[in-house]
């Protein structure tokens, strides 16, 4: 696996809303080394989802630099976005976005397929990640016959069984109870640390700051300068 | 993708179902409309009888609604002489019998061999005034045999037998002329004048003077020879041929318009799975063609639905197996290249449907897609 760093420099999103421009991103600069658990700390509306949009390829900024690894995310094609996606990038959604028509062994077996497995095979690696995050009993169910944290521990299971270099996870226990949470961050944790993989975790919940090896705070699209040392 | 697309229906079964039905009506009508419109030409394509001169009075549309003067007979015998073997006056109506559309004729028995060379097929010539004899297409219409009794124009007739005869496209029932007289009134008289020419007789020569010795005594009437008469007759169902395909061409183009909303509320519904799909590493182009099996499954099965309905309709007898227009047979078929046709073109149309309506997904951001932007979540 590759390890890999993340550097952001005038980092800027805007949107457009019907006659009104929205910054959801202003001039963010930062760096993340490799294997990094950052978490990108901020209310609603800071900003965080549309930063981990852009260093996920899944948005383009509107304007400053990105560089994931050796790739420049903002010069890249669409195309190249689609591979850079499917060969670096594992994503965990708050609402987990299983698809509802798939069990939970195909659910996971997707980003294989993405990457030109055949099924059977893909079927067998999806098959023991889903053991090795303690769902093999679970595989042929659908999502909605699994609970909140199964869930999510099958969406997390679907980040990783592609052996991605980076993880990126939106409010992964944002809809969990207390104990599904604990569960779904140390398995976060104890992949970061076995796979080696850089994770970065939006969150406005602060509880995930004595994980991180990097914390990230925006605020308004801005980040936020670190307090000043004492 | 095709498993991911298979899956999508199957547990979708109910939208599937709704799906196949509405496209499959419309193959449905494709498949008809066209075998419809290729029968009514082939009606003006019927063949006659080359030695057959049929006058009938100028400008009119439907033979029945010609008259033909007493006198007629003797002058098309004086202009023709030696060349006319025969001329027979006809009575001729287009009207239901026992519900079936049927052209009746009335002609001499004498004719009925030798002029329009009617065989029999089963049964005997009439031997009185009440009987008749069919022809095989209307007792086929009909569902009658010799010994059936029918009632025409409220007179009770016995089905003496049933023939046949060259370029005979129509459901005809014959009876002398003397018998379609005394039903119709005598005072209606002969509606076409068949004038049979000698072997020996050149009929292109024959025809021509017998239309300037008609036009130099003033008679205000055509001559045709009998398959070119049927075309005139056929080209009058140009409107409808012209309407058959016109429809089957809007019913094509409604599988396009069909497949492409059933394609963009199925896109519309599933936007972020699709999101989902390209987040994960799915491409482009990878989407589309699961969009486009998505559709394509659903055509082959509307299509096959559609076919096995017209099959069942035309050919086992569901529908009116022999449908017939004022009495002309329309013979429809569905041939093999017809149902080939009809299954490229209904594909054809789904996936310009689908293709269509994908354009916006298939450009749209995953972002967009998972329906964020500022102040959302990947929620």
């Amino acid at each position: 696996m590759r390890h890999i760093s993340i550097q952001a420099k005038a980092l800027t999103r805007t949107y457009r809303r019907g006659s009104e421009d929205v910054h959801a991103l202003m001039d963010v600069t930062l760096a993340i080394p490799p294997s990094a658990f950052a978490v990108v700390l901020g209310p609603s509306g800071s900003g965080k989802s549309t930063l981990l949009n852009l260093i996920g390829g899944i948005d383009r900024p509107t304007s400053g630099d990105l560089r994931v690894d050796a790739l420049e995310l903002h010069a890249l094609t669409e195309r190249q976005l689609d591979r850079y996606r499917r060969d670096y990038v594992g994503f965990v959604f708050q609402f987990n976005n299983l698809l509802p028509n798939l069990d939970a062994l195909e659910n996971v077996a997707l980003p294989l397929i993405a990457q030109g497995r055949s099924w059977a095979q893909a079927r067998d690696e999806a098959r023991t990640q889903l053991a090795a995050l303690g769902l093999g009993s679970r595989a042929s169910h659908r999502p909605a016959e699994l609970s909140g944290g199964e869930q999510q521990r099958v969406a997390l299971a679907r980040a990783v069984v592609s052996r991605p270099a980076l993880v990126l996870a939106d409010e992964p226990t944002g809809d969990l109870d207390l104990e599904s949470a604990e569960v779904v961050l140390d398995l976060m944790s104890s992949l970061n640390r076995d796979l080696g993989a850089t994770f970065v975790i939006a969150t406005h919940n602060p509880r995930l700051v004595s994980r991180a090896t990097q914390v990230i705070e925006l605020t308004n699209g801005r980040m936020t300068p670190p307090a000043p040392q004492t | 993708m095709i498993h991911l697309a298979l899956q999508d229906l199957r547990h979708d079964l109910l939208t599937f179902g709704f799906s196949v039905l509405g496209t499959g009506v419309l193959i449905f009508a494709f498949l008809l409309l066209i075998p419809l419109s290729l029968a009514v030409t082939r009606i003006g394509e019927a063949g006659g009888l080359p030695q057959n001169l049929i006058i009938i009075e100028r400008d009119v549309l439907q033979p029945e609604q010609s008259r033909i003067a007493p006198s007629l007979a003797e002058s098309v015998s004086s202009i023709l002489g030696d060349r006319l073997d025969r001329v027979d006056p006809v009575i001729f109506r287009i009207m239901r019998v026992e519900s079936h559309p049927i052209q009746l004729r009335g002609v001499a028995y004498e004719s009925w061999v030798t002029t329009f060379r009617l065989g029999l097929v089963e049964g005997a010539w009439p031997s009185s005034t009440s009987e008749v004899v069919v022809g095989e297409l209307a007792a086929q219409g009909g569902g009658w045999r010799t010994g059936s009794e029918i009632s025409i124009y409220g007179r009770r007739f016995r089905v003496a037998g049933i023939a046949d005869g060259p370029g005979t496209k129509t459901q005809t029932i014959w009876m002398s002329y003397s018998d379609a007289s005394a039903l119709f009134g005598r005072e209606k008289g002969a509606q076409l004048l068949v004038a049979h020419l000698q072997p020996s007789a050149d009929p292109l020569a024959s025809r021509q003077d017998l239309e300037n010795g008609l036009r130099s005594i003033g008679a205000e009437y055509d001559a045709y020879f009998e398959d070119a008469l049927l075309r005139e007759y056929g080209a009058a169902l140009n409107d409808l041929r012209s309407l058959s395909l016109l429809t089957a061409v809007i019913a094509i183009a409604a599988v396009t318009v069909g497949s492409h909303n059933l394609a963009w509320l199925a896109a519309e519904e599933r936007m972020r799975l699709l999101g989902v799909l390209r987040a994960v590493g799915f491409d482009r182009r990878a989407v589309g063609r699961y969009l486009l099996f998505r559709a394509g499954v659903i055509s082959v099965a509307a299509y096959l639905l559609a076919l096995a309905a017209a099959i069942l309709f035309i050919r086992l007898g569901v529908g009116p197996k022999d449908l017939a227009i004022a009495g002309t047979q329309t013979d429809l078929r569905l041939s093999p290249a017809m149902a080939l046709l009809g299954l490229l073109l209904a594909c054809a149309a789904s996936l310009a449907g689908t293709w269509l309506s994908a354009r916006h997904v298939l450009s749209a951001s995953p972002a967009s897609l998972l329906g964020r932007g500022p102040g959302s979540s990947f929620a």
